[in-house]
């Protein structure tokens, strides 16, 4: 299939030196044109942060925004466990290839070589930039860096930070960038939500916010937009998102014009403490490092589930990852043992309210090690558990469920970090690009920083050298257009005064979602919900409740722009997964499995990305990019 | 100067000014208790001491006046501070709740001033004498018309400093003038509640300038609490002593005649 | 499956924005799960509120696993409530509550931290400290190996300590001074026990100060119930911390210079 606009841009030449010739013959703009153009920046998390920070720095006026009231507050902030990098400080053979290889291979060789190969390249810069910026990394007696391995790999490549990786490096990123909002370099608007992207004459010219404190909508232009606006896993209602995350940016970009990409790849984590009940409105994660001494099972009778866990005896009890994957066993990666705690509740013999949860048993190790041991390991982690369920974790197994949890498609771009409408540009969660099916522990990290730090400043002087700067302003037809589409929509949500809260449509759609494009997938079920979506948007449309005005603070207002954006979105994410009649990563089509119940890739058919063109009123269209594997063979995955 | 200004008008720099003289004023505290415990010694020891401090002449108004200015100051800096405090509060909440606030540091602005109050009594009560409805005939008569040459009552020295030159033929009875200060009740009730003010006021202050000194840690805190609250009582138990035991009568007016 | 609800009154602060007049409103929350979080059972008095055609009650909150700082509240006139263990308003349950009691809510009072709307507070004046001076100037890209200067594992646990800070102000709400030398002093601290904080440890805590003070904020007058209630466990040995920075900053500005 010929698509001239999926070009990815990749330089050729060997894999391993692609990123350095690309540098090499990159354009420059001199210094004293840089001021002239001007970086809108949205989100400000580890890529926002880190990209509007380094492009401040290089002397480029930037813009940032963000939905939170502070810069240091984005979902970057919540990652637990640590940042990967190919620095083999502990010499046990780890390499710049072998972290592109674990990476593309956990990702279930649905990524785009070139690209992953880069973030490998760069991973060693991050921590380098990371450590000057006073990230407090932990350390060893002997002063030097502390690594710990993660899922997915053979060697300890793992930079960590306590629990709090994502907390150090965001604001490591964050020291940055306040400097340069103190020296001038660096305009930020906190409280201020992205509702509408501005292409003029085919380039992304700049966008249209809503200044969340006084309701006022108002434009900004640029010389080239940057999203970097995370994921879209708050489609499921319940994930381990923050509540504010949201699809707004890059679903306003695509109905632009930009291309999605991958929509159904979505990532379940395993280690989340189950839902408790209906009001219930987050889920919360733990440490997939609980694995390395906690035992999981569910009772082998169903009769058993409801009895306490201590009167089931031994006998009666199924370590199923154990049974089914002797080698891996509890450390099996994220989306099998995800799928398999699914399995198993849905054989009736899940545990805990509503038989959606399955254990995870720390009798086994405080038998060997002492309760002391555990508790300097996970202390933290059995504090949390104890607070949320009122259980104690160290006299009774963990009730542990999957939860939505990081989403690995995103808006497409090329090698450039650039979407196909020129200018705009996605750097971190809210592209699609480097983690393929499935995104391995400690990579995300990994990747906002490299497209903050080290990709988006080295490639974004390509673009820019071919546009003269500030040509547009928010003055042009385009804006005053797109302001007025957001006015009436802000107006028609606050007119509709129906009966059902903006809360009750987004469960509802997230219930939906969980269903029929959750952990498993099946043609029947997402025909379903692509006939109930639409039905429920159209309720949406019809019977919602908006309270307030819109010149205001209005948390219900912003709520219900989101949950709309949801409601059309979840539509592209079922089409992308019927679409898709094969099983890779964390889109798991039951008609597509081995006889034992695993994963059936088809790479004969299916080894593209599905990249989506929204067209007005109609069906939106697909685009595939072939992903060509020169270096890597492909291989099935086992963990047996 | 400018450097100096600039740090005493900062929060931080305001902070060490009270530190300072807090720090200074209780080491006044505790030598100045150190000084009336002599009174429950032989009365020789509290006259011949306050005679002492009578003799040092213009030394004695340079610490008094020095005294005055390191008060002044504390009371300045931490009214300023306070303001200030309230300025970025205006508004408290509606049921307030502490977790590990004491009632003595909450209250710092309000003992600090009372004790002013206790301070003007106390000088007027037994400094300037003019506490009306006392009679301040405690003086002690030496030997008639002798004078009496490097010593009182047999004391040539105080605390191991020769005594030097005793130019009157009387010195104040010191001894005496306390018991009789103190035979009132509600008088003695006063200085016990003032003690006791400045116990609270002191068993936060005594760790608060540590930590404003930038020298308190997690290995040092319990103690430093423990210390400065052991401290706190000591001093008002000391200094409660001495109303409680005339009041008790346990210390007797000697009379003039002791020294013959 | 075994659920307990509880019911309770809330006392809510209600201010429809920044210059208007605030007051108490009361609120039944009925039935109320016991496992459900503070926020959760906001959701729930809110979505009765929206049934019922009213305005609900704003507050701010975002990731709602304590770590992003933006939920805040004081809560029976404890700041992010009366937790145990150290944690925000999002990881306070409702179990923790007598049933049939009438709960507090208000806004974090400081006059650096104006009201926007009900129980929603401006934080910026923090953004601003840290703006001052609470980073380490180093350009992208410049950076030396990682492992060149060792850390001492006691200098980088220390650090971390105060590096953990969420920036989520309670230590302001809970002082009565309205204080922020906790959030300085952590900032402070974890530049000022690394190798890489040293060439700017003098100025930074000196321009960080100086904001501080501009801001409005109270003085620190050592009550720490800022200690007490923060939920990133920030201990006051960073106040220490700073006020020893800045004594010695201060001394070297007025000498050999900064």
């Amino acid at each position: 299939m010929h698509t001239p606009h999926l070009d990815s841009k990749t330089p050729a030449g060997p894999l391993e030196s692609k990123w350095q010739r690309y540098c090499f013959d990159s354009k420059l703009i001199a210094p004293h044109n840089k001021r002239k153009y001007k970086i809108l920046v949205v989100g400000s998390g580890l890529a926002g942060g880190a990209a509007a920070a380094t492009l401040a720095e290089q002397g480029y006026a930037v813009e940032c925004f963000c939905y939170q009231d502070s810069a240091r507050r984005a979902h970057s902030i919540a990652a637990q466990g640590g940042i990967n990098a190919a620095k083999n400080y502990q010499g046990d053979g780890d390499s710049v290839y072998r972290l592109f290889f674990d990476t593309i291979k956990g990702g279930d060789f649905r990524a785009r070589e070139a690209n992953v190969y880069r973030l490998a390249e760069v991973s060693s810069a991050i921590i380098d930039q990371c450590v000057a910026t006073g990230v407090p990394f932990a350390r060893e007696y002997g002063g030097l860096l502390a690594n710990r391995s993660f899922g997915g790999s053979q060697v300890s490549r793992t930079f960590y930070a306590r629990g709090q990786t994502g907390q150090q490096l965001l604001l490591g990123a964050y020291s940055s960038l306040v400097r340069q909002i103190g020296l001038g370099a660096v305009k930020m608007f906190p409280r201020t939500e992205m509702l509408d992207l501005v292409v003029v004459d085919g380039h992304a010219k700049g966008i249209v916010v809503r200044d969340m404190v006084s309701g006022k909508v108002r434009s900004h232009a640029g010389d080239a937009v940057l999203l970097c606006t995370g994921g879209y896993g708050n489609v499921f209602f319940l994930s381990t998102n923050a509540k504010g995350c949201n699809v707004t940016a890059t679903y306003r970009a695509y109905k632009r014009g930009a291309y999605f990409a991958n929509p159904c790849f979505t990532q379940i984590h395993p280690t989340c403490i189950p839902v408790a009940g209906d009001y219930q409105s987050k889920l919360t994660l733990m440490s997939e490092s609980l694995r390395n001494d906690g035992r999981v099972w569910v009772p082998k009778k169903k009769e058993d589930c409801a009895k306490p866990p201590a009167q089931i005896a031994e006998e009666d009890r199924d370590y199923y990852l154990e049974r089914k994957y002797p080698s891996y066993g509890n450390l099996a990666p994220r989306d099998i043992s995800s799928r398999s705690a699914k399995e198993a509740c849905d054989d009736g013999r899940g545990v805990g309210p509503g038989g959606l949860g399955v254990y995870l048993d720390f009798a086994d190790a405080i038998k060997r090690f002492g309760e002391p041991v555990i508790k300097e390991r996970y202390g933290n982690l059995f504090d949390m558990y104890e607070r949320i369920t009122g259980e104690n974790a160290y006299k009774q197994p963990m009730r542990i469920y999957p939860a939505v949890h990081y989403t690995m498609g995103g808006l497409w771009v090329d090698y450039n970090l650039m979407s196909n409408l020129p200018g705009l540009h996605v750097l971190g969660e809210a592209n699609f690009s480097d983690h393929g099916a499935n995104r391995l522990g400690a990579s995300a990290l990994m990747q906002g920083l490299a497209d903050g730090y080290f990709v988006i400043p080295h490639t974004l002087p390509n673009y820019l050298a071919t546009v003269k700067p500030g040509t547009v302003k928010p003055d042009a037809p385009e804006f005053k257009q797109a302001e007025a589409e957001v006015n009436e929509r802000t107006r028609k949500l606050l007119s509709i005064k129906g009966k059902r809260t903006v809360d009750s449509f987004h469960r509802e759609l997230g219930l939906l979602m969980w269903d029929k494009c959750g952990m498993a997938r099946n043609e029947a079920g997402l025909k379903e919900a692509l006939k109930r979506i639409p039905e429920l948007r159209a309720e949406f449309w019809s019977n919602v409740f908006v309270p307030g005005e819109g010149e205001e603070l209005n948390q219900s207002l912003e709520k219900a722009g989101r949950v709309a954006d949801f409601l059309e979105f979840g539509e592209l994410m079922c089409l992308d997964a019927l679409t898709r009649k094969e099983s890779c990563g964390g889109h798991f089509r039951t008609e597509h499995q081995t006889p034992d119940g695993e994963a059936l890739r088809d790479d004969d058919n299916y080894a593209f990305v599905s990249a989506w063109e929204y067209v007005q009123g109609g069906e939106p269209v697909l685009h595939k990019e072939p992903l060509v594997y020169e270096n890597v063979k492909l291989a099935t995955r086992s963990y047996k | 100067m400018n450097a100096l200004l600039s740090y005493c008008r900062s929060s931080i720099g305001k902070k060490t000014i009270v530190a300072v003289t807090g720090l200074l004023l209780i080491l006044f505290v505790t030598g100045h208790l150190v000084g009336n415990l002599q009174f429950f010694l032989p009365p020789e020891w509290i006259n011949a001491y306050g005679h002492k401090l009578q003799s040092l002449g213009a030394l004695l108004w340079v610490i008094r006046l020095g005294l005055l200015a390191v008060v002044g100051t504390h009371i300045l800096a931490t009214i300023s501070l306070t303001l200030q405090n309230r300025k970025a509060r205006p508004q408290g909440y509606a049921v307030p709740a502490y977790r590990a606030s004491t009632a003595a540091s909450r209250t710092m602005i309000v003992s600090g001033l009372i004790l002013v109050c206790f301070i003007v009594f106390h000088l007027l009560h037994f400094t300037v004498r003019v506490v009306p409805g006392h009679t301040y005939n405690e003086e002690i008569h030496l030997v008639d018309g002798t004078v009496v040459n490097h010593e009182i009552g047999g004391f040539t020295k105080h605390w191991g400093i020769p005594l030097g030159d005793v130019p009157a033929h009387t010195v104040h009875n010191v001894h005496d003038m306390m018991v009789a200060g103190f035979q009132r009740w509600y008088i003695s009730a006063f200085y016990i509640v003032g003690m006791f003010l400045l116990c609270m006021h002191l068993s936060h202050g005594a760790a608060s300038f540590v930590q404003t000194f930038g020298l308190r840690s997690r290995q040092i805190e319990k103690g430093l609490t423990i210390g400065s609250r052991l401290f706190a009582w000591a001093i008002f138990l000391g200094y409660s002593s001495i109303p409680a035991s005339v009041l008790l009568g346990l210390v007797k007016a000697t009379g003039s005649t002791c020294c013959k | 499956m075994h659920r307990k609800t509880m019911n309770f009154t809330l006392r809510v602060w209600r201010q429809k924005s920044a210059n208007a007049a605030g007051r108490f409103v009361d609120y039944p929350a009925r039935n109320i799960p016991d496992e459900a979080s503070f926020l959760e059972m906001l959701d729930i008095v809110n979505e009765e509120l929206e049934a019922r055609g009213e305005e609900p009650i704003a507050f701010d909150h975002d990731c709602r696993e304590g770590i992003c700082g933006m939920c805040s509240l004081v809560i029976n006139g404890l700041a992010h409530g009366p937790n145990g263990s150290h944690a925000t308003t999002c990881q306070l349950y409702m179990r923790l509550f007598d049933d049939g009691s009438t709960i507090y809510v208000e806004p974090f009072r400081a006059t650096p931290f104006p009201i926007i709307k009900d129980l929603v507070v401006h934080r910026a004046a923090l953004d601003r400290i840290q703006q001052a001076g609470g980073f380490i100037s180093n350009r992208t890209g410049s950076a030396v190996d990682a492992n060149a200067n060792p850390v001492s594992k006691r200098d980088a646990d220390g650090a971390m300590d105060a590096a953990a800070c969420i920036g989520c102000g309670a230590c302001v709400a809970a002082c009565p001074n309205a204080s922020a030398m906790l959030f300085v002093g952590a900032k402070v601290t974890h530049f000022a026990r690394l190798p890489q904080g040293q060439p700017e440890r003098d100025r930074r805590v000196l321009a960080m100060v100086g904001q501080m003070d501009k801001e409005g904020f109270g003085n620190c007058s050592n009550h720490y119930e800022c200690e007490a209630v923060c939920p990133a466990e920030i201990k006051v040995d960073v106040i220490a911390h700073l006020n020893r920075d800045f004594d010695i900053a201060k001394l070297k500005s007025a000498t050999v210079g900064v």
